[in-house]
C-alpha cells in the first residue's frame, strides 16, 4: 500500500535539482513518451473513423480538466471537489455569450476564462481560509449549488431542457470549424498549450512555493511565503482552465445539459486524477485516457457506468492512492 | 547600540485569561536574549505574537523601529525574522536542499532559483553539517538533522534577528552542544541576534547575555544569567515556596 | 404552519446530522455514506411496509438496521484500513471513500429499483391543526431519538467510552477501551439515524433515489454549524436551518430554498471558521 503522500510524484524523485543521473534519464523517457503520445494524437483523424476521433476529442478535453485540477491537490495541498462547476460555468458563459450577443468564439473565450478565474478568486478566497475536511466539504456543497442553479435557471440557460444551437468558432485561416476534424485538431493545440502551461508554471518557482505550502503551511509562511495569496492563485488557474475547457467543450458539442457539470463530472474527474497520478505530465493525461474509454464503453448502460466509477475509485484508493503512475515510479525505485 | 526589537506593555488575552500581561523587553542588535519561565508561562505566546500568529490585545512591538502589529507572518519573515518552531518543522516529503532552497526563495521569487540562491543553500548546507544529507527526504531524517534543516531554513532567508522556540528539546546532550556552537557562531560571526525560549538551563547559561523570565504571562525578572539565578522570585517560580 | 413544516424538516436535518457530528467527532471522517445509506433504509422500509405488509414502527426498525448494518461494514472493511493514519493523506483517502460510497449505493438504488418515486403509504390519518399526525410524529420521533442518544452517550459506561475515545483515543486504549468496539458502535449509530430519519420521512415525500443528496447536504451544514461533540447544538442548529429555509422560501423565494444552507454556511464559516459551538 502506498507509503507515501499519496499526490505528487514529483517531489521526492524529479524536482531534487541536484540533477542526479537518475533523474536525467526519467527525464529522458518520459520524453519519449509524450513524443510518441503526441504523434499518436496528431494522426488520429487520418487513420480512424469519426467515432474515435469524437472520442480522443473527449479523452483530450478531459486531460485538460485533469492536468489543470492536478494544480490543487497535487501540487498545493486542499483537495477541491467542484471542477466540473467551474467547467460548466465556463462552458455556459460561452454559449451565452455567442449566442445572446452574438459575440465570435475568438472573444468569448478569453472573456470566459478570464470571468471563471476572478469567480474562482471570489470563491476561493473565503473557502481556503477553511482547514482540513472544511474545505473538501464546502467546494463539494458549491459544486452541487452551481448544478441547482444552471438546473433551475431556466430562463437564462434553459434549465433541463438543454441550451442547444451553439455555433462553432467562426473561421479563422479558412478553417471551418464546423468540422470535427478541425475542432479536434483545435482542442489538441489548446491541450498543448494547457499542459505546457502548467508543466511550466510547476516547475517555477511558484511551482516550488506551491509545494511548499502543501508540504508544511505554517513552515511556508514561516519562511516568508504568502500562503493565502499562492493557494487562492493555484484555486483560481485550475478553475479558469477549467472554464476555458468548458468554453471548448461547449462549442464542440454545442448542446449543455447542466447534468454534464454534476458532482458525477466531478467525481469523475478526481478518479482520472487519483488514475493517472499526479505530479507528472503523462499522469493525467493517462488518467482521462483510461477514464474516456470506459466511460464509451458503458455507454449502454448509464447507471452502471456511475457503479463502475465508484468501484473504481474505491479500489485505487485500496491498492495505490498514487495512481498508475505511482505504480510504476514505486517499481522503479525496487529495481 | 540599536535595539532590534522592543516590545512595549504586550498583553494577549484569550477570552477572560490573559496569557501574556504588560511585558517589555527590548533587545539590542546582535545580542543573544534568553526567554524561560515554568510551563505555561506565555514564552510561546509571546513568541507567536513576535511572528504574527496571533495579534496582540495591547501593546507595541517595534522591529528595527518598525510596528510589526497586524501584519502576517509572512510579512514579518520578510521584515528580517526567522524562527524555529517547538514541534520541529519541515518540508517532509522534499529532499534537505529543497527544504533549503524554499527558505532561499520565498523571499526573492524567480522564475528558476538564481546562482546567488543556490549558493546560499549550498553555504547553509555547510554550516548547518548536512551537506551529506542534501537528497534525503526531511521525513527520514533524525530529530537533531529535523531541527538542524529547520535553522538553515530560516537561516538562508538571511534573518536579522532569530527566534528560536525550544530548539533543544528531546536532543542528546552532544547533539545540544553542536547546536549550541552553531549558534554562537551564527550570532558572532554573521551578527544574527538571536531570542531563544529553552528550558535547558545550560544552554541558557552559556549562550544567552540576558535572560527575561515570564511567570503566568508576567515579566518577574530581568538581568544576566548570574544575576537571574540568584533571583529569590526566580527559585521561587521554579522550585515553590522554600520549606523551613 | 409553514414555521411548522419548516421545524419538522429542520429535525430531519437534524437526525441525519447527529449521526453524522458523531462520526466526525470520534473518527475525523466526514461519513458522506450516510446520505446513501439513508436511500438504502427508505426502500427498506418500502418494502417492509408494502411488500411484507410490516407496521409501520416494524418499517422503522427495519430502515434503522438497514443503516447501522451499513454503516457497520463500510466502518470494518473499509474506513478502518486507515484508521492508523500511517501516512499523511490517509484522512483524504477516507474522505475520498465516504464519498464513493455514497456515489456507489446511490447508483445501485438507481438501477435496481429506477429512478421513479415510489409513494410510501400513509400509517396514519388525522391531523392536528393542519399538520397531520405523520408530521408531528416525525419531529416528536427525532426529540426521543436524541433523548435516547444523549443519554446513551452521557450517562452510560459505553457513552463515557465513546466520548473518551474521541478526546483521545491512544490513552482511552491504553485504559483498556476497545477503539474496534467503540469505532463500530459509533458508525452503526450514525447509520441507525439516518435510516430512522429516512423512514419517517418517506411517507411525506415519497422515495427515490437520490432522496439522500439534499439532507445529506444539508446534515454536512449542521454538522459544521452545530460543531463537533455537541447534541443540543446539532439539534438547534438542525430546526434552526429547517426554520430559516422555510422563512427564506416564504419571503425571499422558494425557487433557491435549497441555496440558503449554502449561504448560511458560508456566511458563518466567514465569521468563525470553527463554526458556531465548535472544537475542530
Amino acid at each position: 500500500m502506498a507509503e507515501y503522500s499519496f499526490v505528487c510524484l514529483q517531489t521526492s524523485i524529479r524536482r531534487c535539482p541536484c540533477d542526479s543521473k537518475e533523474n536525467v534519464i526519467m527525464s529522458t523517457a518520459n520524453k519519449l513518451v509524450i513524443g510518441v503520445v503526441l504523434l499518436i494524437l496528431v494522426i488520429i483523424p487520418h487513420i480512424t473513423s469519426d467515432y474515435i476521433v469524437y472520442v480522443v476529442t473527449l479523452a483530450m478535453l478531459f486531460s485538460m480538466l485533469t492536468a489543470s485540477y492536478d494544480l490543487m491537490p497535487g501540487y498545493t495541498g486542499p483537495l477541491s471537489f467542484c471542477p466540473a462547476a467551474f467547467y460548466g460555468l465556463g462552458a455556459y458563459a460561452s454559449a451565452l455569450l455567442t449566442l445572446n450577443t452574438g459575440m465570435s468564439f475568438w472573444l468569448a473565450l478569453p472573456i470566459s476564462t478570464i470571468g471563471v478565474f476572478l469567480f474562482a478568486v471570489v470563491v476561493g478566497y473565503p473557502a481556503l481560509k477553511l482547514r482540513g475536511h472544511y474545505f473538501a466539504v464546502t467546494t463539494f456543497f458549491f459544486g452541487h449549488f452551481v448544478y441547482l442553479v444552471l438546473l433551475n435557471s431556466r430562463d437564462i440557460t434553459k434549465g433541463p431542457l438543454g441550451l442547444g444551437g451553439i455555433s462553432p468558432p467562426e473561421s479563422i485561416f479558412g478553417i471551418d470549424f464546423g468540422n470535427m476534424t478541425a475542432m479536434y485538431y483545435l482542442i489538441l493545440v489548446f491541450g498543448i498549450i494547457t499542459v505546457a502551461f502548467l508543466f511550466t508554471l510547476v516547475h517555477s518557482g511558484v511551482g516550488r512555493l506551491l509545494i511548499s505550502i502543501r508540504e508544511n503551511e505554517d513552515l511556508a509562511q514561516a519562511s516568508g511565503v504568502n500562503t493565502a495569496f499562492f493557494k487562492v492563485l493555484a484555486f483560481s488557474i485550475s478553475s479558469g482552465l477549467a472554464g476555458l475547457t468548458g468554453c471548448l467543450f461547449a462549442h464542440f458539442f454545442r448542446l449543455l445539459h447542466p447534468s454534464t457539470f454534476s458532482w458525477m463530472t466531478s467525481e469523475m474527474i478526481v478518479i482520472m486524477f487519483l488514475v493517472g497520478g499526479s505530479g507528472t505530465i503523462i499522469g493525467p493525461i493517462i488518467g482521462a485516457g483510461v477514464v474516456t474509454v470506459i466511460l464509451e464503453l458503458m455507454r449502454f448502460a448509464p447507471e452502471m457506468r456511475f457503479i463502475i466509477w465508484s468501484i473504481l475509485l474505491i479500489v485505487i484508493l485500496i491498492i495505490e492512492p498514487r495512481g498508475l503512475a505511482g505504480m510504476y515510479y514505486r517499481i522503479r525505485r525496487r529495481t | 547600540m540599536e535595539d532590534i526589537l522592543v516590545a512595549k506593555k504586550v498583553t494577549k488575552n484569550f477570552g477572560g485569561l490573559a496569557a501574556v500581561k504588560d511585558v517589555s523587553l527590548t533587545v539590542p542588535k546582535r545580542t543573544r536574549l534568553g526567554i524561560i519561565g515554568p510551563n505555561g508561562a506565555g514564552k510561546t505566546t509571546l513568541f507567536n505574537l513576535f511572528t504574527g500568529e496571533l495579534n496582540t490585545t495591547a501593546g507595541t512591538i517595534l522591529f528595527e523601529n518598525q510596528p510589526l502589529q497586524g501584519l502576517k507572518p509572512h510579512a514579518i519573515s520578510k521584515k528580517g525574522i526567522g524562527r524555529t518552531f517547538q514541534i520541529v518543522r519541515v518540508f517532509d516529503e522534499l529532499p534537505v536542499y529543497d527544504n533549503i532552497l524554499i527558505g532561499a526563495i520565498a523571499k526573492d521569487l524567480h522564475f528558476t532559483p538564481s546562482k546567488e540562491q543556490r549558493q546560499a543553500v549550498e553555504q547553509t548546507l555547510e554550516m548547518v553539517k548536512l551537506q551529506d544529507h542534501r537528497n534525503v527526504m526531511a521525513k527520514h531524517l533524525t530529530l537533531s538533522a529535523k531541527k538542524r534543516v529547520g535553522l538553515a531554513v530560516a537561516l538562508v532567508g538571511k534573518p536579522r534577528l532569530l527566534l528560536l522556540d525550544e530548539c533543544m528539546a528531546g536532543l542528546t546532550f552532544v547533539e545540544i552542544d553542536e547546536i549550541l556552537e552553531l549558534l554562537q557562531k551564527i550570532n558572532t560571526e554573521i551578527g544574527i541576534t538571536l531570542v531563544v525560549v529553552e528550558h535547558v538551563m545550560k544552554v541558557v547559561m552559556e549562550l544567552c547575555e540576558r535572560i527575561v523570565v515570564l511567570a503566568s504571562g508576567e515579566k518577574i525578572a530581568e538581568g544576566t544569567p548570574r544575576e537571574v539565578a540568584n533571583d529569590r522570585k526566580v527559585i521561587d517560580v521554579y522550585l515553590g515556596e522554600k520549606k523551613s | 404552519m409553514q414555521i411548522g413544516n419548516g421545524l419538522i424538516v429542520g429535525s430531519v436535518y437534524a437526525l441525519v446530522a447527529l449521526g453524522l457530528n458523531l462520526i466526525w467527532s470520534i473518527t475525523d471522517i466526514p461519513d458522506f455514506a450516510q446520505g446513501s445509506f439513508y436511500v438504502l433504509a427508505a426502500y427498506a422500509g418500502l418494502f417492509a411496509v408494502t411488500l411484507v405488509k410490516m407496521p409501520f414502527l416494524v418499517a422503522l426498525l427495519c430502515g434503522m438496521s438497514v443503516g447501522a448494518v451499513m454503516a457497520f461494514l463500510c466502518e470494518r472493511f473499509l474506513y478502518r484500513r486507515w484508521r492508523e493514519r500511517t501516512f499523511r493523506d490517509a484522512a483524504r483517502v477516507q474522505l475520498l471513500v465516504a464519498i464513493a460510497l455514497f456515489f456507489l449505493f446511490a447508483n445501485i438504488a438507481n438501477a435496481l429499483w429506477t429512478a421513479k418515486p415510489r409513494i410510501f403509504p400513509s400509517y396514519m390519518e388525522g391531523s392536528f391543526f393542519n399538520f397531520s399526525y405523520i408530521r408531528i410524529n416525525v419531529l416528536l420521533s427525532a426529540v426521543i431519538l436524541f433523548i435516547l442518544v444523549y443519554l446513551f452517550i452521557m450517562k452510560t459506561k459505553p457513552g463515557k467510552a465513546i466520548r473518551a475515545a474521541s478526546m483521545d483515543p491512544g490513552m482511552a486504549q491504553v485504559l483498556g477501551i476497545n477503539i474496534d468496539t467503540v469505532n463500530s458502535v459509533v458508525f452503526s449509530l450514525g447509520g441507525a439515524l439516518s435510516g430512522a430519519a429516512a423512514v419517517l420521512v418517506a411517507p411525506l415525500y415519497s422515495v427515490f433515489p437520490s432522496m439522500g443528496d439534499l439532507p445529506l447536504l444539508k446534515a454536512l451544514v449542521v454538522v459544521i454549524l452545530g460543531g463537533f461533540g455537541s447534541v443540543a447544538g446539532v439539534l438547534i442548529c438542525g430546526l434552526g436551518l429547517g426554520l430559516l429555509e422555510a422563512l427564506g422560501a416564504m419571503y425571499v423565494s422558494s425557487a433557491y430554498q435549497h441555496g440558503y444552507a449554502f449561504f448560511i454556511l458560508i456566511l458563518v464559516l466567514l465569521l468563525k471558521p470553527k463554526g458556531l459551538f465548535g472544537r475542530v
